[in-house]
């Protein structure tokens, strides 16, 4: 299928280019600034059917994931400012709300007592120098370069959100598989990227 | 900072995708603070789940309604709730300045605990424990995984030394033990999914009657 011009507020038809980030950018930087709807509704249109279909393919019911994509859309028009370009791309960000989200859901619902995932995850990322530009339509890309098995791997732990022991359980394949799967696919993927080690 | 001992490549993934135990999720975020070459990693790992993230499904999804669903948004944010509270700075907890404010409670004459309540509970368990110089920690297994970060001072394991910010994972595979060989008291925070055993029969009768498993 042929992708549309970004600033057309079409179904999002796979993962975002350099050209769209830049636009995701000022719609992010507009929100910021001036509390820009129209902007807002952009990044809606554009991320929402994402976070629903990561909601529902982490086990989510539907009542549920539509609750969690508009607490996730929220927490974007509120914490607009907070996003900071020079560590990543607006979907990598939109990716970690929605993930701290979910696993907060999940954790709820299976009444393990813990703390709000933001909280446990690293707070003052002030040591960063090195800006995230790889393109998450190249990294799509360069997924061909992994094995099936692989993949899979990736998808159960990001996507369907299961530990590595429950994607042993799932697979039926030691736990030491899934870590070695998990390891070599990372390895083959950084390479693929051209990125050191 | 000099940091030899890092987090493996597939708990950065897991990290990424938040699907470590909770009580091993901060082990690693603190490592990501001391360690920038981590860090880079873990956020290549959370690119890769953003990546597959934006990738259509290939099973069918139920329908979602945009226009509904940007509806209810707007009256969210029309009516914004009362701004929460902050996040809590629960890994602040582990600053050099507020390691100097825990309660410690005596386990040995050589080692002191302090239990990090909202994580612990069940076979899980995080504390931070710290060892007087010397101290010896006898070889023992994990019914569960064990994930420590070295926040002062140092150990020996195996020939290799673990100093401030140097991660350590095991798994029910691993049989270790530890010697603290820094001048000044070490201080680690270790989280664990699993009870520990002791090859040595007193240690572990000793270690379950002094509330360590
Ligand atoms: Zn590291």
């Amino acid at each position: 299928m042929p992708r549309k011009g970004a600033m057309n507020a079409s179904p999002p038809t796979g993962p975002d280019t350099r050209d769209d980030r830049a636009i995701q950018c000022k719609w992010l930087a507009s929100i910021a600034r001036s509390q820009d709807m129209n902007a807002f509704e952009q990044l809606f249109r554009h991320f929402s059917p994402m976070i629903h279909r990561f909601m529902i393919r982490g086990g989510i019911g539907s009542d549920e994931a539509e609750e969690l994509v508009q607490e996730t859309m929220t927490r974007i028009w509120i914490n607009a400012a907070r996003f900071d370009p020079s560590l990543g791309a607006p979907q990598t960000w939109i990716y970690t709300i929605a993930r701290n989200l979910r696993t907060d859901h999940l954790l709820k619902y299976r009444r393990r007592n813990t703390l709000p995932l933001d909280s446990l995850y690293q707070t003052h990322p002030d040591s960063s120098s090195q800006e995230d530009s790889v393109d998450a339509s190249l990294v799509v890309d360069r997924f061909g370069k992994l094995s099936q098995d692989q993949v899979a791997v990736l998808e159960l732990n990001f996507i369907a959100g299961m530990s590595q022991s429950e994607i042993s359980d799932h697979l039926s394949v030691p736990l030491g598989t899934v870590k070695s799967r998990t390891r070599l696919a990372f390895r083959k993927l950084r390479r693929a990227l051209g990125i050191s080690e | 900072m000099n940091v030899f001992h890092h987090p493996s490549a597939e708990t950065l993934v897991a990290h990424a995708a938040g699907t470590l135990d909770p009580v091993l999720m901060p082990v690693v975020s603190l490592h990501l603070d001391h360690c920038e070459h981590c860090s880079q990693q873990q956020r290549l790992a959370a690119q890769m789940g953003a990546a597959l993230f934006a990738q259509p499904a290939d099973e069918p999804m139920p329908p979602f309604d945009l226009e509904r669903g940007l509806a209810a948004v707007k009256r969210r944010i029309a009516h914004p709730p009362p701004p929460a509270a902050n996040t809590p700075d629960f890994l602040g907890r582990f600053s050099p300045a507020a390691l100097q404010q825990v309660m410690w409670h005596r386990v040995t004459p050589k080692i002191e605990m302090f239990e990090i309540p909202e994580l612990s509970g069940g076979d899980h368990w995080m504390r931070l424990f710290r060892f007087q110089p010397g101290t010896r920690v006898p070889h023992h297994r994990h019914a569960g995984e064990e994930f420590s970060l070295v926040l002062q001072g140092s150990y020996i394991e195996a020939d290799a030394c673990f100093a401030t910010g140097d991660f350590s994972e095991a798994d029910t595979t691993t049989r270790h033990a530890q010697q603290v060989d820094s001048d000044i008291a070490c201080i680690a925070l270790i989280a664990t999914t699993g009870k520990i055993a002791f090859d040595n029969l007193p240690y572990r009768w000793a270690s379950r009657l002094l509330g360590l498993v």
